[in-house]
This record gives structure tokens, C-alpha cells and sequence, in this order.
């Protein structure tokens, strides 16, 4: 038996490769999972590939779609017992001043922060009629770490800090726990494309990293956020939580801009 | 509460784990599968352990009581080597226990005071972790776990030895975690709120008080130790918790985002506590 078998959890941001890796990690553990992508095509191809698991189309920048998706999950199968929030914006590598006008946060601001507040305002009664529920928010190790060219991802990044820090206060004495998981570079394909064309700067990385490996999706960063939503951290709400071999301990030797 | 055997076939050392949050961790362990090696200075502080022991079924020949005392380094080094021996390996360290000093002010607080916390609290630490790593370096891999407390995220008045004996088993974890990384030993910290024997104990004589610190954690109750506190420790000791490491974890119902209330002064027993303005605050 799973560690959250029956249970009943709703992934967003289902494109992402790093966020199919935890999906397959709840099914596995016996949950229901319900891929959600603004993209139909990237969420019916993630849900493909995972047992049990179903596709939804939904752009949870807008609240009344993610209330309508959090309406339509509990109707369809009784409960939302799970979200993970793990929707990325693709870096831009825009340096502040690069520009006369500043980086455009719209993309990080809209698919990461906005969906991730409109998903957890739409789950939250749900999970409060319940009296239980686990919301993971999922960042990356740029904010633990910065570098040159990400303030986009850095700033989200401190903005679901304290998002996740606020939700967590208000609603542990509802029995929500909400957490923020930030991983390490994972070892997916987008990064097997950086990884072919400036391999020197990524052995560079993974040597200087305590565990000197790149972060598995399902069993890295899936065993990390399964330490949230299982009955493992039930006492433990509004933390940052890192999947990453100690990552965030060493200096982030990524050449800024080598993805122009 | 469910069981996994999250920790099957696995070994591991805590230390003080006859009473309060040790005790959970040592329950819950055996219950998920371990093998658990733990410590206190005298046999009749087992005595309740035995019985709760006997109740697990197969536990009894998995658990292996040793009286030791946490500041003694030969003791220590003792503990680790003979567990792995009576027990074929070492996966888990877990540095629980911890000496308390009476509650006194920088300017009042005697040098002695802060050698027995740092001997019982950072060098236990020390010794079990040199002990520990060679043997987890032979099956693979290993998990070690630390004790921090609130008092020292806050600079709780009147314990700064205590204080400075959580800070240093901070230090000790990040350490720990970049220098055995690479043999996929993990190291993190444990900051908690479980009702301990030390709290249970406040709390009987301060019932006002008591109820009053627990308005202001978020999920409005203190933890429990085989439950909440044990849980953590679980997961960071498990399969779920291999890529984690060199981080500080507060278990403790979200109180670490909204800072407690004084609720002790100079002077007093540390099981009794004296700011009413504390508890009407809180109201």
C-alpha cells in the first residue's frame, strides 16, 4: 500500500518535466492524480504516461478557472486531497538593465505566483470541509542561490516564499499545510540541451554540489515532495524545503546569458 | 497511525530515547522496521520503554538499550561501533539528547554551564557523527540528524549556552552535509515543538500559560512526539528523504513564522514560568 493511496491530487503545470516526475511519484504511492496545463496537448501526453492519471486544460491565471477546475475534480472523484502548483515560466535571461524598460515578469508573474494564489484559494474550501489537505508550491534553486540574468525567477521565487508562508499561517489551524519545495537542477531534457552545449560549467556544478549528481525528478525531488504531502511532515507548514543534494550551499556557476 | 516499513532492514543509533521526543523516534522507528540502538544514563529510565516495546510485534529483538551518558566520548564512540557490530551495519544517527542548565542570565551564568551543554548537546553530536560515517560509507550511504530548538532562532533569554549548543549543531549539519555528500550521507536539523518531558512538565504547573503558548501556533496544538516530531525525523531517514540535506527543519505546528511569547524569567525552575502579561496577550 502507497503512502497516499486513495488520495486524491491535483499537479499543475503538468508541461513541466521536473512536475511529471513528482506526479509519477504520487501515483505511484497510490494517489489519483489530475494533471492540469493550460496546454491540452502537454497535459493528455503527461497524464499518457502516467497510470491512472487524467488530463485537464485549464489557464489558472484566471481564479474562476481554477475554481471551476477545483469544482470539477471534486465532483468527479469526492475530494481534493493534494495540489502541487508546478507550472514554470521558461527563463529569459533578461539582466535588469539589459533593456530600457525592466524584465518582463508578466510570464513569471501570471503561470507561476498568480496560478499558484488562484489554485490554492480554489482548493482551500474544499480542503477545509475536509479538515486535511497538503499544497505544495514548487520553486527552483534559483532564489536559495542567484545568478546573473534570472531576477524573474529569483524575485517569483521569494514571492512563493512568503505566499507560502502567509497561507501556512492562516490555514494550519484548518488543518492545510502549505509548503515550498525547491529543487535542483533536474536532470530533464531541457537541460540535456544546456548540458550538450556548456558541459564544462555543468560538471563544474554537479562536482562543487555535497551529493554531486543533478536532481531525479521522481526520485529526488518525488521523494522530497512526498515527504510533504505523506504523513511524514504533518506537523511541519510555511517551509522551504530543498531537493537539492545541498545545491543551494554551493555557487551557482551557470555562465548568465549562454542560452541567447 | 500508519506503518510503511519505511525503514526495513535499517540500523540506526538515537540518543536519550527513554522519554519525551527520543522516545517517539524510537517507537516510530521500531514500528517502521529498524533496528534501533538508544541511550540514557540509567536502566530505570527504560522501564516504560520495555513495555511499550513488548507491544510491537517482533520489535523486542530489533531494540538494544544501552545506559550511557551523552558527554562522555568514549561512551559515545561505544554506542555507534557496538550497534553496528550487534547489528551487522549503520544507517541512521540521531543526536536527541540533550543537557539543561537552569535558566540564568548571560552576566549570572556559570562557564560550567555552557561546557556541559556543548559536551551533551554539540560534542555528543561530534563523537556519534565520527563514529557514525565510516560504517555508512559501507553500505552506501546514510542519514545524520541534528537538534536545534526555537529558544535559539529567537535568542530565548536565559539559556545562551543552550542557544549557542543549537547554533553550533546548525553549523555542524551544513558542515556535515558537504563533506559526506559525496558518499551519499545526508545531514539536517530538527528544530521541534512536541510535548516532550520537559513541556509536559512546564506545562502541568503553568496550565494558563501552557494553553496561551498554544494560541499562537498556527495549527493550535503543541506536537506529538511519535507523531509529528518522530514523522519528520521518519521522513528524512527514509527513501523520500535522499536528496535532502544541509537544511534546518522546524517541526512545530508553523510557530517559527509567528515567534512565541516570552514565557519564562531569570531565576525561575525551567518548569515553571512567570510572565502573565504573556498569557493576556495571547487572549
Amino acid at each position: 500500500m502507497g503512502l497516499i493511496e486513495g488520495q486524491v491530487a491535483i499537479v499543475t503545470g503538468a508541461a513541466n518535466e521536473l512536475t511529471q516526475g513528482i506526479a509519477r511519484r504520487f501515483a505511484r504511492e497510490g494517489a489519483k492524480v489530475v494533471l492540469v496545463d493550460r496546454d491540452q496537448d502537454a497535459a493528455q501526453a503527461a497524464a499518457r504516461a502516467i497510470p491512472d492519471a487524467e488530463a485537464r486544460t485549464a489557464d489558472l491565471a484566471d481564479p474562476a478557472a481554477a475554481r471551476a477546475l477545483a469544482d470539477a475534480v471534486v465532483q468527479a472523484h469526492g475530494r481534493i486531497d493534494i495540489v502541487l502548483n508546478g507550472a514554470h515560466a521558461a527563463l529569459k535571461w533578461d539582466r535588469l538593465a539589459d533593456r530600457q524598460a525592466a524584465p518582463d515578469f508578466t510570464a513569471a508573474f501570471n503561470d507561476v505566483l498568480l496560478s499558484a494564489l488562484n489554485m490554492m484559494q480554489a482548493a482551500y474550501p474544499h480542503m477545509k470541509a475536509a479538515g486535511t489537505g497538503r499544497i505544495v508550491n514548487l520553486g527552483s534553486i534559483y532564489g536559495p542561490t542567484a545568478n546573473e540574468g534570472v531576477s524573474d525567477a529569483v524575485t517569483m521565487d521569494f514571492a512563493l516564499t512568503g505566499l507560502s508562508r502567509s497561507a501556512g499561517v492562516e490555514w494550519g489551524k484548518d488543518g492545510i499545510l502549505v509548503n515550498f519545495l525547491q529543487a535542483a537542477v533536474p536532470d530533464i531534457g531541457v537541460f540535456a540541451e544546456y548540458r550538450a552545449k556548456k558541459g564544462r560549467s555543468v560538471e563544474t556544478l554537479i562536482a562543487n554540489t555535497a551529493m554531486p549528481r543533478l536532481a531525479d525528478p521522481v526520485e529526488d525531488v518525488g521523494g522530497a515532495a512526498m515527504f510533504l504531502v505523506s504523513d511524514e511532515a504533518c506537523f511541519i507548514l510555511g517551509h522551504r524545503v530543498l531537493a537539492d543534494g545541498g545545491q543551494h550551499l554551493t555557487a551557482a556557476i551557470f555562465e548568465p546569458g549562454a542560452e541567447r | 497511525m500508519q506503518t510503511h516499513g519505511r525503514l526495513n532492514g535499517k540500523v540506526a543509533v538515537v540518543t536519550g530515547g527513554t522519554k519525551g521526543i527520543g522516545q517517539g523516534i524510537v517507537l516510530r522507528f521500531l514500528k517502521e522496521g529498524a533496528a534501533v540502538v538508544y541511550c540514557s544514563r540509567s536502566p530505570e529510565n527504560n522501564r516504560e520503554n520495555e513495555a511499550l516495546i513488548a507491544s510491537i510485534p517482533g520489535a523486542a529483538d530489533r531494540a538494544r538499550f544501552v545506559a550511557a551518558d551523552v558527554g562522555n566520548r568514549q561512551q559515545m564512540e561505544d554506542l555507534v561501533n557496538n550497534a553496528a557490530e550487534q547489528f551487522g551495519r549503520l544507517d541512521i544517527v540521531v543526536n536527541n539528547a540533550q543537557g539543561i542548565a537552569p535558566v540564568r542570565s548571560i552576566e549570572n551564568k556559570p562557564d560550567a554551564d555552557y561546557t556541559m551543554t556543548l559536551m551533551t548537546g554539540f560534542y555528543q553530536s561530534l563523537w556519534t557523527s565520527r563514529a557514525a560515517v565510516p560504517h555508512m560509507r559501507k553500505v552506501g550511504g546514510g542519514r545524520l540528524i541534528y537538534f536545534s530548538s526555537h529558544w535559539n532562532i529567537w535568542g530565548q533569554p536565559y539559556a545562551s549556552d543552550y542557544n549557542i549548543t543549537k547554533s553550533a549543531n546548525e553549523a555542524l549539519t551544513r558542515s556535515a552535509a558537504r563533506e559526506f555528500g559525496k558518499d551519499n550521507i545526508t545531514a539536517n536539523c530538527i528544530t521541534p515543538a512536541g510535548d516532550s518531558w520537559a513541556y509536559k512538565s512546564w506545562a502541568d504547573q503553568n496550565r494558563e500559560m501552557a494553553e496561551a503558548s498554544v494560541r499562537q501556533f498556527p495549527m493550535r496544538r503543541m506536537g506529538d512526539c511519535e507523531v509529528d516530531i518522530a514523522g519528520a525525523v521518519l521522513g528524512l531517514c527514509s527513501d523520500n528523504g535522499r536528496f535532502i540535506t544541509g537544511q534546518v527543519f522546524c517541526v512545530d505546528g508553523g510557530v517559527w513564522a509567528t515567534a512565541p511569547l516570552q514565557m519564562h524569567e531569570e531565576g525561575t525552575d525551567i518548569h515553571k514560568g512567570h510572565s502573565q502579561a504573556a498569557v493576556e496577550l495571547t487572549v
